[in-house]
C-alpha cells in the first residue's frame, strides 16, 4: 500500500510529474523558439539568462501574476480546471512509458492512452466557448472541425506501433508500455520499418494540427482572427494556456521517440548512451515540427482538412492494415 | 482486476496533478497584489461593443458553415434530405445511420472474435 501511494506521489510530483514535465516543457520551448528564430534569420530570447535559458520562464512567472481579466460573459475558474486537468492527464499518459521509474501497465492499456491524450483537445475546444467572444467561438470552431479529423489519424498513429509490436510478440499485448521497448526491433523488419516511416510522417503531420503549428494554425490565425480561441485569455490563464501547449508538445514528442523510434534503444535509459540517444531522437522530433512550421504559410480551413483527408489519413489507414495484416517474418 | 488497479492509479495522478495546478492559480490569485481594471470586463470585439446575444453562439456558425464548405456535395445531399418537413425522412436517415454503425461494430468484435 505505502509502495502504491509512494509511487503516485513520485510519479505525479516529481518524474515524470509536474517537476520533471515543468523543466521539460521550459527547456523544450526555450530550444523551439532559439530553432525557429534561426530559421526566421532571428536571434530569438537572448537577453534573460545565459543564451535567453530563462526568458520561458520569466514569461510564465510575469503572465502568472498579473491580473486575471474575466468578461462579464466569461467563466472564471472552470477554464483553469479544464487545463489543469489536460495537464494532469498528459502526466498521467507519462507514466505509462518506460521512461517512469514506476511504469504503469497493462494488457490493452492502449485505450487508456488514447483516453488521456484526447483531454487537451476537448479542452482547448471547451476554452473558446467558457469566455464567448466572436472570435474565440470562430477559434473553437476551426480547431472542433480540425480536431474531428486529426483525432482518427492520431489514434491509428499511435495503435500502428502498438499492433506491430504485439504481432511481433511483445507482451502485455497492445500496451504502450511493452510497444516502446519493442519498436526498435520493428526497425529490423522490412515491413516494420516501411510501416514505421509510414506512421512517422502522419505523426509529424497529425502533431502540426494538433498543436496547431503552421500550417495548421488555423484557430488562432492572429492576422485574422486575433488569438482565436485565445483571444479573451490573458494573465495566469495565458500562462497554463501556454503551459499546456509546451506540456503536449513535450508528451507527444515523447511518445513519438519512444513508440516510433524505440526511445534510448539500443541502449537502456539509466546508461549514458541510453540517455544522449534518447535526448538526441526527442529533439530530432522537436526539430522536425519546428523546421515543418519555419518552411510553411498557413493554410484555409477547409485547405487543411482536405490535406489532412487525401493525404495524410489514406497513408495512416494503409499503415494500420499492413500492422494489422501483413505477414511478418 | 490488474486494469482496474492500473485505471485508478492513472486516475489518481491525473487528479492529483490538476489539483496541484489549480490549488496553485488560487493562491496566486489571492496573494498576488494587481491593479482592477473594470473597463476590461466587456467581450472583445475589435472596437465595436458587443451584446450578450451577438457573443453566443449559433449552431451555424459553430461547426455546420465549416462542414457546408468542405463537404459541399454531402452537405446538400443532407441538407435536401433531412430538411424535408417530413418526420420519417429524418427517422429514416437516423436508423440508416445506426444501422452502419451497428455494421461497423459487428465487424470489429468479429476481427477481435477470429483472433
Amino acid at each position: 500500500m505505502l509502495y502504491d501511494v509512494l509511487s503516485i506521489l513520485i510519479n505525479t510530483i516529481v518524474f515524470p510529474g509536474l517537476v520533471f514535465v515543468g523543466i521539460a516543457a521550459w527547456l523544450t520551448q526555450w530550444f523551439y523558439r532559439k530553432l525557429y528564430a534561426r530559421m526566421q534569420n532571428r536571434v530569438g530570447p537572448r537577453f534573460i539568462g545565459p543564451r535567453g535559458l530563462l526568458q520561458p520562464l520569466a514569461d510564465f512567472l510575469k503572465l502568472l501574476l498579473k491580473e486575471d481579466i474575466v468578461t462579464v460573459v466569461a467563466r472564471e475558474k472552470e477554464p483553469i480546471l479544464m487545463l489543469s486537468l489536460s495537464i494532469g492527464a498528459l502526466i498521467a499518459l507519462l507514466s505509462m512509458l518506460p521512461l517512469s521509474p514506476f511504469p504503469l501497465y497493462t494488457e490493452n492499456d492502449i485505450i487508456l492512452a488514447i483516453y488521456l491524450t484526447l483531454w487537451p483537445p476537448v479542452a482547448l475546444i471547451l476554452l473558446g466557448f467558457m469566455a464567448p467572444n466572436p472570435y474565440t467561438v470562430i477559434g473553437s470552431s476551426r480547431y472542433m472541425s480540425l480536431i474531428i479529423v486529426c483525432e482518427p489519424i492520431w489514434l491509428m498513429t499511435i495503435l500502428t506501433p502498438v499492433v506491430l509490436a504485439t504481432r511481433s510478440g511483445a507482451t502485455p499485448a497492445y500496451s504502450i508500455f511493452s510497444a516502446s521497448l519493442y519498436a526498435w526491433k520493428l526497425w529490423m523488419n522490412p515491413i516494420g520499418a516501411i510501416v514505421l516511416a509510414l506512421t512517422l510522417f502522419t505523426a509529424v503531420m497529425v502533431l502540426q494540427c494538433k498543436l496547431m503549428l503552421k500550417p495548421f494554425d488555423i484557430p488562432e490565425a492572429e492576422t485574422e482572427i486575433v488569438a482565436g480561441l485565445f483571444t479573451e485569455y490573458s494573465g495566469p490563464k495565458l500562462a497554463y494556456i501556454i503551459m499546456l501547449h509546451d506540456v503536449e508538445l513535450v508528451v507527444y514528442a515523447l511518445l513519438v521517440s519512444y513508440l516510433l523510434l524505440g526511445g534510448p534503444a539500443p541502449y537502456t535509459l539509466t546508461s549514458l548512451p541510453g540517455a544522449l540517444v534518447f535526448i538526441v531522437k526527442y529533439l530530432a522530433v522537436i526539430f522536425l515540427v519546428t523546421w515543418i512550421k519555419a518552411s510553411t504559410a498557413r493554410l484555409r480551413i477547409e485547405q487543411a482538412l482536405m490535406f489532412m483527408l487525401k493525404y495524410v489519413l489514406p497513408l495512416s489507414i494503409i499503415a494500420i492494415i499492413l500492422a494489422t495484416f501483413a505477414p511478418i517474418p | 482486476m490488474y486494469v482496474f488497479i492500473v485505471m485508478l492509479k492513472l486516475t489518481a495522478i491525473m487528479v492529483l496533478a490538476a489539483l496541484l495546478l489549480y490549488t496553485t492559480y488560487i493562491y496566486v490569485k489571492r496573494h498576488r497584489r494587481v491593479i482592477i481594471t473594470e473597463y476590461k470586463i466587456q467581450p472583445y470585439g475589435c472596437g465595436e461593443a458587443l451584446t450578450k446575444e451577438q457573443v453566443s453562439v449559433t449552431s451555424k456558425g459553430l461547426f455546420w458553415s465549416i462542414v457546408s464548405k468542405v463537404f459541399r456535395n454531402l452537405y446538400t445531399i443532407l441538407r435536401d434530405r433531412i430538411h424535408t418537413g417530413v418526420l420519417s425522412d429524418w427517422f429514416v436517415l437516423m436508423v440508416l445511420f445506426m444501422a452502419i454503425a451497428l455494421i461497423v461494430l459487428t465487424l470489429i468484435a468479429l476481427l477481435f472474435a477470429v483472433r
